[in-house]
C-alpha cells in the first residue's frame, strides 16, 4: 500500500476506498500513528463543522413561498381546482379547502416514511390538521408552558385515526400534536430513548418528531427542537 | 381538512399557486436548509443570505417553469445558488470579518435533540467563526459537503473539480477545523 497518511484518510473518510482497500487501511491504522492522527484529527473537524448547520428561518421559507406565488408566470397554467371552497372571510381564523388534500410527495432524494408520519409533515408544513369532524381526545393543556390552541379537528393522517390539535406561543413557535387510540408508525431514522416502548424522536425536513405512548398516545411536531423538549419535560413523557 | 389561519397569506398562496408551482414548492422546499446555510457562507450578514435563498428560489422557478426540472434537486439548487454568487455577489465585494452570530434555536438539531442543547450557542458561535477562517477553497468544499450534506461526487459536479480534489480540501478543511478549535478551546459535542 502506498502510504500517503493524508490523501489515504481523506479517502477512507470520504467513502471512497473500494471495501477490500477499506479493511485494509483499517488495519493499517492500528499500526500507523500517522494515519490513525490524520483520521481522528479530521472525524473530530467532522463533528465540528456539522454542527454548525443552520435552519432556514420559517419567515424566510414564507417569504420563499409569497415569491413563488407572486412571481408572474410567462404564459398561463392550469391553476389547482378548489372544488367545495367555502371561501375566506377577512382575516377569518378557518378557512375550509374542500377537496384540496394534499397527499405527501416527499421530493426525489427524501426518505419515505410511513403514512401517517408522511401525512403529519405535510400538514405541519401547510399548517392543517384533520377536520372531518370534532375531537375525541381532550387536547393537551400547554397553556403553562406557554403555548395555545389554535385549531384542532379530527380525522386520519394515513390510515390512522387521530384528533390534531395545532398549537402557537406568543412568540410565532409552532407545535402540533395529534392524539391516537392506535399507536403511530415509527418514523425512518426514529431514535429511541431506552427501548423498544420509550419514546423517539425523529428529524426530517428540518421538522422535529416526537412520539410517545405514556401518559398519552401522542405524535408532536414542531420546527424548533426546543419546543418539543418542553413538552416532553412538561407531559413527563415515558 | 382545514387550513388554520396560522399566517393568513398561506391559504391564499395556496389558492392561487399553479400546479407547477406547487410543484415547484413541494419538491424545492426541502432544499431550503441547504440553500441557507450556503448563502449564510458566502454572504455579508444574514439579510443578503436570504436575499440570495429568495433569488435562488426565483431563478430555479423560472427554469422549472420552463421545464428544465433536475434529477436531484439539492445539487441543482445549489449550483443555481453558486452561479449567482459567482456572477453577482463578489462582484466589488470583499467577505468582511463578521463573526457569525449565533441564532438561538435556529440550528440544526442532531438526532439527539438533548445532545444538541447541550451544546451551547456560544459554542456553535466559535465553529462558525473558525469556519469563516478557513481558505476559501476549502470553506466552500465543507459547506458544501459537511453543512449542506452534499455528496462529494455532487459538490465536485457543482464546483467543477475532480472528486479527490475536493475530498481533499474537505479532509484539510477538518483537520484545520479541529486544530484551530483545539488551540481556541472549542469543545465539541464528542469532547
Amino acid at each position: 500500500m502506498s502510504h500517503n497518511p493524508e490523501q489515504d484518510a481523506a479517502a477512507y473518510l470520504g467513502g471512497a476506498m473500494r471495501e477490500k482497500k477499506s479493511r485494509r487501511f483499517e488495519e493499517h491504522l492500528l499500526e500507523c500513528q500517522d494515519c490513525w492522527n490524520e483520521v481522528t484529527l479530521a472525524r473530530r473537524g467532522r463533528v465540528l463543522s456539522e454542527s454548525a448547520r443552520a435552519i432556514a428561518p420559517q419567515a424566510l421559507r414564507e417569504r420563499v413561498r409569497a415569491s413563488v406565488e407572486s412571481e408572474p408566470a410567462t404564459s398561463p397554467a392550469p391553476r389547482l381546482q378548489w372544488a367545495g371552497a367555502a371561501g375566506l372571510a377577512a382575516a377569518v381564523v378557518i378557512a375550509v379547502v374542500g377537496m384540496l388534500v394534499r397527499t405527501p410527495a416527499p421530493g426525489p432524494n427524501a426518505i419515505r416514511q410511513p403514512d401517517p408520519v408522511a401525512q403529519a409533515i405535510v400538514d405541519f408544513q401547510d399548517r392543517r390538521v384533520p377536520a372531518e369532524g370534532t375531537t375525541t381526545h381532550e387536547a393537551p393543556d400547554l397553556t403553562e408552558i406557554g403555548f395555545q390552541i389554535a385549531g384542532a379537528g379530527s380525522g386520519a393522517i394515513g390510515e390512522l385515526k387521530v384528533d390534531g390539535f395545532a398549537y402557537l406561543d406568543a412568540t410565532g413557535r409552532r407545535l402540533q400534536i395529534y392524539v391516537a387510540d392506535e399507536p403511530f408508525p415509527e418514523a425512518v431514522g426514529a431514535k429511541s430513548w431506552s427501548g423498544p416502548d420509550s419514546p423517539w424522536t425523529a428529524s426530517a425536513q428540518g421538522i422535529q418528531i416526537l412520539c410517545a405512548d405514556s401518559p398519552l398516545r401522542l405524535l408532536a411536531l414542531s420546527d424548533r427542537p426546543e419546543v418539543l423538549q418542553a413538552v416532553s419535560a412538561y407531559l413527563k413523557m415515558s | 381538512m382545514i387550513a388554520i389561519n396560522l399566517g393568513p397569506a398561506e391559504s391564499l398562496i395556496l389558492e392561487t399557486m399553479t400546479n407547477s408551482d406547487f410543484d415547484f414548492i413541494q419538491a424545492t422546499l426541502p432544499a431550503a436548509d441547504l440553500i441557507y446555510n450556503l448563502a449564510r457562507r458566502s454572504t455579508t450578514g444574514r439579510e443578503e443570505a436570504e436575499d440570495l435563498v429568495q433569488e435562488t428560489y426565483l431563478r430555479a422557478l423560472k427554469a422549472w417553469r420552463a421545464h428544465r426540472r433536475p434529477e436531484k434537486v439539492e445539487p441543482w439548487m445549489a449550483t443555481i445558488c453558486l452561479n449567482i454568487i459567482r456572477s453577482d455577489y463578489r462582484r466589488d465585494r470583499r467577505r468582511p470579518d463578521e463573526v457569525l452570530s449565533a441564532e438561538p434555536g435556529r440550528w440544526q438539531a442532531s438526532d439527539d435533540n438533548t445532545e444538541d442543547a447541550a451544546f451551547s450557542h456560544i459554542q456553535r458561535e466559535q465553529v462558525n467563526a473558525l469556519i469563516e477562517r478557513l481558505p476559501e477553497e476549502q470553506r466552500t468544499a465543507l459547506t458544501l459537503v459537511d453543512l449542506c450534506g452534499l455528496t462529494a461526487a455532487q459538490a465536485a459536479r457543482i464546483t467543477r473539480s475532480p472528486r479527490g480534489t475536493v475530498l481533499s480540501r474537505v479532509h484539510r478543511g477538518r483537520k484545520a477545523l479541529a486544530i484551530m478549535a483545539k488551540a481556541n478551546k472549542v469543545k465539541d459535542h464528542e469532547s
